[in-house]
């Protein structure tokens, strides 16, 4: 019975700074105690107003992810394209710097793809099924973004905004329906074919097509990849960020898969990519069994 | 690496309009433009993957972090003379303010605050509101004493202002992500570095 | 009524648990306490059966015996809340998946121990799971969580009982 336990530390801890301990899966479920106040997100935010002064207790004066808002409006949405080359032009050289080979290159630029495409992949879905227009109006925008930024100036509103969810505008509030799952393998590739590829590179791929030879086999063609046409002079695809990108999105989603891209140039586009995506197995026998 | 752009004469690009009216044209009409949100990911998946391969030494992220900063200052510069035209700034008081109006915001489309300057006027800080490079990050508490999130920041302003013979120490003093109030960044001038421009320039 | 809510990964393993009661309701006797896990998971395998259904609410073919026991309700076409999948002795189980098919799973347990079973109102347990997803994206977000990770900020558990507070324990 762990509930008869008591740590000395934990109690000491539940009387000044009650339920800010967060979950502990060691521990299992926690109770809601009966004379907690709700919000335990208060203490931790309340800290953001001392800064350097409550410094003592470090942990609970960070600013949280959870004051942010998701709207695609909360911050700026725009940098320029210069910026990202430059960033993505060093991530190429950093990955070269780290590795052997080139496949070793190419596995480290995937990985930071992957590490984006399973984000991108909840991200883009819940914001889909938030009703249009939903916190777009000019005073909303204003206040996501003292919200999510200058969470130090007014802690009180803040505050408010914790213990009284109602006064923080998720954007779950917004939401009627939620957008379906992908079920199908063609759904979630046409969902990579255009909201992501319109998210990413603001147009849609240039083609989605099913293989004629292996059932298991799709191809997104994109005629001028976006990343190659600041990378010159190199063999290492850089695309295989993208391919990192698909393949976290379809990963996370439970189709497992095998992303490759192959430069596949015409007589207009000398870049022209084509990213094969070869599904595993279990897809097709799961989509079979549904049939 | 050429250093001509550097050295147009200050008469030849008379500034009419303020700095930040230029600037905004230069954003708004002449800049190619990315989801800011990838550029946010992009830099939060290299920071994540820096210190797991430095298995979460951070003082050696931030290095890591300030390097590939300063390399791109180095590229960088070039891009933004030849996208402004901007004359050499004659004093470091011009610096801060092509830095904050022009730099941060036709490469960011941010506008941090100048201020702090030093008695001296020799230093001064960048106070950042918005920085696009930290949005949706929470520091883990391991990291959250040693680690400066968005140190490439300063390796890009390093690299940058060495470029037009300015040598500085740029470094964070505060992070709202460390629980801080402010987002600060001090730019010091050590030197001018007269010798380094090449000869037959002038 | 008092809930048991969990959050459940890719290989089964629990990112975020928690209890929530109230000083006015009863609480999950102790023997129940220690079993909620297990029920939970008891549920797991209906809700991967129903996770790749086209119309997991529609219930009559669903191809498990519990199919008839689970709840109806107006939003048919949705298939991220699942409505009530499961029932234990009284205790009814909810269930919803995230897009990256994360497993949110709840037992509702009813006030009185006389065994009629728990009657779920869909419409706040949907927005109380909907918030959740909300919350778990926003950590996701976050560079340094990692997929699959227990989520140990004691701000997303603070968030997350305000939201069972005014939605599901009222």
């Amino acid at each position: 019975m762990k509930q008869k336990i008591i740590n000395p530390s934990t109690s000491v801890n539940t009387a000044t700074h009650p339920g800010s301990t967060g979950y502990d899966y060691t521990m299992g479920p926690q109770q809601t105690l009966p004379d907690l106040p709700v919000s335990s997100g208060t203490i931790a935010a309340s800290g953001t107003n001392g800064g350097s002064s409550t410094a003592a207790s470090a942990h609970t004066s960070l600013p949280s992810v959870y004051n942010g808002s998701l709207h695609p409006h909360a911050h700026n949405q725009h940098v320029s394209l210069a910026a990202f080359a430059f960033l993505f032009q060093e991530l190429i050289s950093q990955a070269r710097n780290a590795s052997k080979s080139v496949s070793e290159i190419e596995m480290r630029l995937h990985r930071n793809g992957y590490h984006i495409g399973i984000r991108l992949l909840e991200l883009l879905n819940f914001r889909s099924s938030v009703s249009p227009g939903f916190g777009s109006t000019s005073s909303s925008r204003a206040f996501f973004s003292k919200t999510s930024i200058n969470s130090s100036s007014n802690t009180l509103a803040l505050n408010n905004a914790l213990t009284t969810t109602q006064d923080e505008p998720s954007l779950a509030q917004g939401i009627s329906h939620m957008k379906r799952r992908d079920l199908k393998p063609v759904e979630i590739l046409q969902f990579i074919h255009s909201t992501v590829w319109t998210y990413l590179f603001g147009r849609v791929s240039d083609d989605l097509v099913k293989s004629s030879e292996r059932d298991n086999e799709y191809m997104l063609v994109d005629s001028a990849p976006m990343l190659s046409q600041f990378i010159s002079s190199t063999n290492v695809q850089c695309d295989f960020f993208v391919c990192g990108i698909i393949e976290g999105i379809l990963d996370s989603a439970s189709f497992p898969c095998n992303v490759t891209i192959h430069s596949v140039p015409e007589p207009n586009f000398q870049q022209r990519a084509v990213f094969v995506v070869r599904f595993e197995q279990q897809v097709l026998e799961r989509e079979a069994l549904r049939a | 690496m050429s250093a001509s752009t550097n050295s147009v004469p200050n008469s030849s690009t008379g500034s009419k309009k303020s700095l930040k009216a230029f600037s905004d044209d230069i954003w708004k009409n002449k800049t190619a433009k990315i989801n800011a949100e990838l550029f946010t990911l992009t830099y939060g998946s290299i920071v994540s993957q820096l210190c797991t391969d430095y298995e979460r030494d951070f003082v050696k992220v931030n290095n890591q972090l300030f390097l590939m900063g300063y390399n791109i200052g180095m590229r960088l510069i070039e891009d933004f003379l030849a996208r402004t035209a901007l004359p050499r700034c004659e004093s470091l008081a011009k610096t801060s303010e092509v830095v904050s109006k022009c730099a941060f915001k036709i490469f960011l489309n941010v506008t941090p605050q100048v201020g702090n300057w030093s008695s001296s006027q020799d230093a001064f800080s960048l106070f950042l509101d918005e920085n696009p490079l930290s949005d949706f990050v929470e520091l883990p508490m391991d990291a959250a004493k040693e680690l400066w999130y968005s140190n490439i920041l300063c390796g890009v302003l390093k690299g940058a202002l060495e470029m037009v013979q300015m040598d500085c120490d740029v470094f964070f003093t505060s992070d709202v992500l460390k629980g801080d109030q402010t987002t600060e960044l001090r730019v010091k001038l050590n030197r001018v570095l007269k010798d380094e421009i090449p000869a037959g320039e002038d | 009524m008092p809930c048991y809510f969990a959050i459940i990964g890719a290989k089964d393993n629990p990112i975020y648990e928690a209890e929530f009661t109230n000083p006015h309701l009863n609480q999950f006797p102790p023997e129940l306490k220690e079993l909620n896990p297990f029920i939970l998971h008891a549920s797991l395998d209906i809700l991967e059966d129903l996770q790749w259904q086209t119309h997991p609410q529609s219930g009559a073919h669903s191809g498990t015996n519990s199919g008839f026991l689970r709840s109806r309700h107006s939003s048919s076409n949705s298939n991220c809340y699942l409505g009530k999948i499961d029932h234990f002795y009284g205790l009814a189980i909810t269930g919803y998946l995230s897009y990256g098919n994360m497993k949110f799973v709840m037992v509702h347990s009813g006030n009185a121990n006389n065994g009629s079973p728990v009657v779920v109102d869909d419409v706040s347990v949907k927005s109380f799971y909907q918030e959740v997803h909300e919350l778990y994206v926003k950590t996701l977000m976050n560079p340094f969580y990692t997929l699959n990770e227990p989520i140990t900020s004691p701000v997303f558990d603070g968030r997350v009982r305000a939201l069972a507070k005014k939605l599901l324990t009222k």
